[in-house]
């Protein structure tokens, strides 16, 4: 049965901080290999959604599976495969950024492992701080160091919060080609942020607002649901789907006051 | 001067800002500028200054009677040892300003301060009598308490001119002090030679040596300090002190002109992260022992490197190299270990009041062992880092406890052969010791799985101890006591290894 089961399946996840809905009953699938867009505005509730995703908290409501498993019961086999990536991690003090790749890979049990460390360091312009504290990297060095410690154990899935903050626009670019690969080769990736590089396409766009899901697709759907045209920027995506829910809303509030 | 006035303006409305915040907290209302509220002030004031006067004369008369009795021979190597301590402080002084610059600047100062065109002799001596005041207000009380405790041999029942000459002759012993390090530290800051010199902080301690083999010239002030206070001080030793401080404060007034605030700013930027962090600062002194740790290890290379191991082998070795990367806190663990098991044998051999042994237990649970579950905090605190590790949090914290525990035992095991104890307790304590050690760090662990951590490490702590405690008494044989300190650890075990 496990076979038959999305990679990753949210259904009706809840969270509430005290009176304040910071997600409702958010529900959506994603299959192995896909590149997924989390969207919103500050506060929207992306970063709660993908860390009740990675088992960082725990839903009021509904459950996350992944490959069939609950994540709220299967803590181990979650943490072989699924990494989430913050927007500011955090790092050992004691350990250079050498050492924490391979100290996760050790952990691991990965063999043959420094080949790949040293072309991730390399791929993301590390290389030369390998023997550096991370203490004492830029912001940028910092997140670019949680992504060779995340890809370097090849999680099934992916999420990254807010990955394009700290990167210079160059290395944004970079990143996006780089997580297009990884998505070429079965990597389901989940990334929130509310700003893409003009050239990022993911698969699919889930767009939340105020802890709810109120557009989602994939760019064709969603030009034609909002009517847009041309290629999709963010921008555009968020103010129309924004203005069509306000516009809802607006229509509710009339229908209300009539009946 | 105008320069100087200028900045004590603004010290002193930063010291009004801290207080407003203060009187905040207990209800204070400053945006309402009513009546009501500067009476509301004048009240908690007074309140204050009642509250110091009673506790403050309740602590002295305790101090003095204590101090009653105390045999004549203790009360002068107390002395005897003051007058040593003073030297040893000067020499501390000294070091510490060799080491990194006296004068501290903030953030704010940085910009706002040392890159402005005020005469750089201003903020020095700002800087220098504002340290020196609050030293003085410290070392004031410090030294009240002390001469209540020694005055009995020299004044019989009337301490107060004692306990005033004590208080007086601080103000000049701070501003020595304190003078001699700023002038040496400044001399760093004006001359780059001296400052390119790495290890010359470790000069002073040469003045150890030489301070036994020519105790005179390096003890006098101590003994003078001490003479002053018991009131047998030749005339001229008060003057003298003064001329020194004020000389001293000249030197310090006339070398800050010279000052380069671009080295002391440099050198001032681990005090300025701490000073930023504000009250979380002291609130939460992880954050400055992390600052610490992460400023002094900036200025390393890194020492030895990970082995190339799997599994759980990993998980050792990196807990290993992270506290060889920092012995400081196996250092403090073994310390910890050393005398909370020097105190708590000391309560079972003489059968200390029941009040004694609670005081244990809250020095054990209020202040744990700094070092013992640093790693393992680490693990448990950063979800990042917590998901790159596919073991459970016993697992976890076996792994990463396993070398500042036995550290904490050889601590323990020192404080059993240095207490001296017969054959047969002695084997009871090494019973006693590997059990009691693994409970202060499940204790540790199990506050760490809750958001509560002092709460619950207090409860974890009494509870276990506790229980263990009365069992024993209960029984009337330490095994009952073990067994149930061995059920405790199960049960603790559990819950780190579920939750954490």
């Amino acid at each position: 049965m496990a076979e038959e089961s999305p990679l990753l399946s949210v259904s009706g996840v809840s969270y509430r901080y005290g009176s304040f809905n910071a997600l409702t009953e958010v529900s959506f699938d994603a299959p192995e290999g896909e590149l997924i867009a989390l969207v919103g505005r500050n506060g929207a509730g992306k970063s709660t959604l993908l860390k009740s995703i990675a088992g960082w908290t725990r839903p009021t409501d509904g459950e996350v599976l992944i490959m069939g498993k609950k994540v709220a019961r299967e803590e181990r086999f979650i943490r072989q495969h699924v990494v989430l990536v913050p927007d500011t991690p955090p790092f050992y003090d004691e350990l250079t950024a050498w050492e924490h790749l391979q100290f996760n890979a050790q952990a691991h049990r990965k063999k043959d492992w420094e080949e790949h460390a040293e072309e991730l360091l390399e791929k993301y312009g590390l290389i030369n701080n390998r023997d550096a504290f991370p203490f004492a990297f830029s912001r940028g060095m910092r997140y670019k160091l949680a992504l060779c410690m995340a890809l370097l154990i090849e999680p099934k899935i992916l999420l990254l919060d807010e990955p394009l903050g700290p990167l210079d626009p160059v290395s944004a670019d970079d990143l996006w080609r780089e997580l297009n690969g990884h998505r070429d080769e079965g990597m389901t990736i989940l990334l929130s942020s509310h700003q893409l590089p003009p050239d990022a396409h993911p698969d699919r766009y889930i767009i939340l607002e105020e802890g709810e899901i109120i557009g989602e697709g994939t760019p064709d759907e969603l030009r034609e649901t909002f009517g847009l045209q041309g290629a999709i920027t963010l921008d555009d995506l968020l103010r129309a789907v924004i203005r069509a829910r306000r516009e809802a809303e607006e229509e509710a509030l009339e229908e209300e006051a009539d009946a | 001067m105008l320069d100087t006035r200028a900045l004590v303006w603004l010290r002193w409305r930063q010291f009004k800002d801290t207080a407003v915040y203060w009187l905040r907290v207990l209800g204070y209302q400053p945006n309402e500028n009513a009546l009501s509220q500067n009476l509301y002030v004048v009240y908690l004031m007074a309140i204050g200054v009642f509250w110091l006067y009673t506790v403050g004369g309740f602590i002295l008369t305790s101090a003095a009677i204590i101090g009653t009795l105390l045999e004549y021979d203790s009360v002068i190597l107390i002395l005897v040892v003051l007058s040593y301590g003073i030297f040893f402080a000067q020499v501390w002084v000294i070091m510490n300003a060799l080491r990194s610059t006296p004068l501290k600047l903030s953030f704010s100062d940085m910009a706002w301060v040392a890159a402005s065109p005020i005469r750089r002799s201003a903020p020095v001596i700002v800087g220098f009598a504002r340290q020196s005041l609050i030293r003085i207000f410290l070392l004031g009380i410090a030294s009240a308490l002390l001469a209540a405790l020694v005055h009995y041999p020299f004044v019989g029942d009337n301490y107060g001119d004692m306990i005033f000459r004590a208080v007086t002759v601080v103000i000049p012993l701070v501003v020595i002090v304190w003078g001699m390090g700023w002038a040496v530290g400044l001399l760093r800051l004006i001359d780059p030679r001296i400052g390119r010199m790495r290890f010359l902080w470790f000069l002073p301690i040469l003045l150890i040596p030489l301070a036994y083999w020519f105790p005179d010239p390096f003890f006098w002030m101590g003994r003078a300090i001490v003479l002053v206070m018991i009131g047998s001080a030749p005339v001229w030793v008060v003057p003298l002190l003064i001329a020194l401080a004020v000389i001293l404060s000249v030197v310090v007034l006339l070398l800050g002109d010279r000052v380069n605030m671009i080295h002391a700013a440099d050198e001032s930027v681990l005090y300025a992260r701490i000073q930023a962090l504000g009250l979380m600062a002291w609130r939460n002194p992880d954050i400055q022992r992390r600052i610490f740790m992460q400023m002094r290890q900036a200025g390393r290379k890194p020492l030895l490197r990970l082995p190339k191991v799997q599994g759980m082998a990993t998980f050792v070795t990196r807990a290993i190299l992270s506290y060889l990367r920092h012995p400081e806190l196996l250092v403090a663990t073994f310390a910890w270990g050393a005398a909370l098991t020097y105190m708590g044998l000391d309560i079972v051999v003489n059968a200390r009041p029941l009040q004694i042994w609670l005081l244990w237990l809250l020095i054990v649970g209020l202040v744990p062992p700094a070092g013992l579950l640093h790693v393992f905090q680490s693990d448990r605190g950063e979800m990042f880092l917590r998901q790159f590790l596919p073991v459970d949090g016993l697992q976890l914290l076996i792994a990463d406890m396993l070398l500042p525990l036995i550290v904490l035992m050889l601590g323990a095991v020192a404080a059993v052969f240095v207490r001296g104890l017969d054959p047969e307790v002695m084997l009871i304590a090494f019973m006693v010791v590997p059990i009691g050690a693994v409970l202060v760090a499940l204790s540790g662990a199990v506050a760490l799985t809750n958001t509560r951590v002092l709460q619950t490490r207090l409860l974890a702590t009494g509870g276990s101890f506790g229980a263990a405690i009365i069992a024993g008494a209960a029984l009337g044989t330490p095994f009952a006591g073990l067994a149930v300190a061995f059920v405790a650890a199960m049960i603790m075990a559990g819950i780190v290894a579920g939750e954490a």
